[in-house]
């Protein structure tokens, strides 16, 4: 699935991404953003400045389960937020912002990946075509999400998840990293 | 929703098929040829579509100078629908079916006379109407190749695909973010490995850091 939500090429891979990939990559986002303070080192190496913004919803399993919809001030930083991952409740959306050099952008990542609500930083000191600069910045946006999200895959495809990167997402759960 | 200003919501896609030579000033006059033709005053009920310009829904004066922003051609489908309130319509056709029976003296219509009388109707009242419009707006990345779609519905999104493969002969593929994670020659083993993956179990206590095996 895209970060529009849209059908994969591969046949099988959605169930992947929709079952849990796309909400362990929220959680990850979340969890490194945590514990880098802010710095996250994409696919390529490249440094980018990460956090939750003022949104995070977390919800059980099942079509009627509860939904913590967490507005307003830094959810992420919030008890009740690490408490409804400890029961069992994964992060199904998150307000990402995101620095890159000097310009901010943010946007609403959802579990399926799809990517809402873009607000894109002036792009007029990119270019003074606004259309060009506007295209060229979102451009940005989805290279740093797919630069994030391949170095999410190769953590999360590797031996060393269950044995590391589960271990030290569970102790930062329990406020132990 | 709008490139030029205000928060955005993006489907990608990535082009398949050749790009045509020439690609900007070839694409304007595929553009061009496939504008919005509509009329306010049709009489049909049906969805009218056509490219229309970013500036104004009501504009189809394309030119490269103003749709290509190298490397990005910009560009919006127009549609336009046209429908009497079904419960009007259906109180109108009514109305009509009993004066047709009081004047013809019949207790009942012959079969089809209702659906004649709803035509009637159609035709009476839908050049009066004003059609819903929706235009969705389009940035094509020439350079990559990509098409960003700016709505999320999947209706729109829907009628774009259509639009842009009569327009373009091109059809626009998802793009997915699994796509460059799974690039390369492991690629079979890669997509393997996230079938047998099983979900994070964040309820299992948290292991000491002696325990960590490290990465």
């Amino acid at each position: 699935m895209g970060w529009d939500g849209s059908e994969g090429a591969d046949e099988g891979r959605d169930d992947v991404v929709a079952g849990f990939l796309g909400r362990e990559f929220l959680l990850w986002l979340w969890y490194r953003s945590e514990v880098g303070y802010g710095r996250l080192q994409g696919a390529t190496g490249e440094e980018i400045d990460l956090w939750i913004d003022d949104r995070l919803v977390l919800r059980g399993e099942g079509k009627d389960a509860q939904r913590f919809d967490l507005r307003g001030g830094a959810p992420a930083t919030s008890s009740a937020a690490h408490a409804a991952l400890r029961e069992g409740r994964h992060v199904s959306a998150a307000r990402l912002g995101i620095r890159v050099v000097e310009s901010e952008f943010s946007c609403e990542l959802h579990e399926d990946l799809t990517l809402r609500s873009i607000k894109l930083p002036d792009g007029m000191d990119v270019d003074d075509d606004p259309l060009r600069a506007r295209g060229m910045l979102l451009d940005d946006l989805h290279d740093r999400l797919d630069d994030l999200y391949e170095a999410f895959c190769q953590v999360r495809l590797a031996s060393g998840w269950d044995r590391a990167e589960v271990p030290r997402i569970l102790r930062w759960l329990a406020d132990e990293e | 929703m709008s490139l030029a200003k205000g928060s955005l919501t993006v489907r990608r896609y990535r082009c398949q098929g050749a790009p045509p030579p020439d690609s900007a000033a070839r694409l304007v006059e595929l553009l061009v040829r496939d504008a919005f033709r509509g009329r306010l005053d049709d009489a049909r009920k049906t969805e009218t579509s056509g490219w229309v310009t970013v500036e104004n829904l009501l504009d189809t004066g394309f030119s490269t100078d103003r749709a290509y922003h190298a490397p990005y051609l910009v560009f919006a489908l127009r549609t336009d629908r046209k429908a009497i309130p079904p419960a009007l319509l259906k109180a109108l056709i009514d109305q009509r079916e009993r004066a047709t029976g009081d004047e013809t003296g019949l207790e009942r219509l012959p079969p089809g006379a209702r659906e004649e009388i709803r035509e009637e109707i159609e035709e009476e009242y839908l050049p009066r109407i004003l059609p819903t419009v929706s235009v969705v707006e389009v940035c094509w990345n020439l350079q990559r190749d990509v098409v960003s779609v700016l709505s999320a519905t999947e209706k729109a999104n829907g009628r774009i695909r259509k639009q842009f493969s009569a327009s373009f002969s091109r059809a626009l593929v998802p793009m997915d973010p699994l796509d460059r994670t799974l690039a390369g020659p492991d690629r079979a083993a890669r997509i393997e490995r996230l079938h047998v993956l099983g979900g994070l179990d964040l309820t299992a206590p948290a292991p000491s850091m002696a325990s960590d095996g490290g990465e």
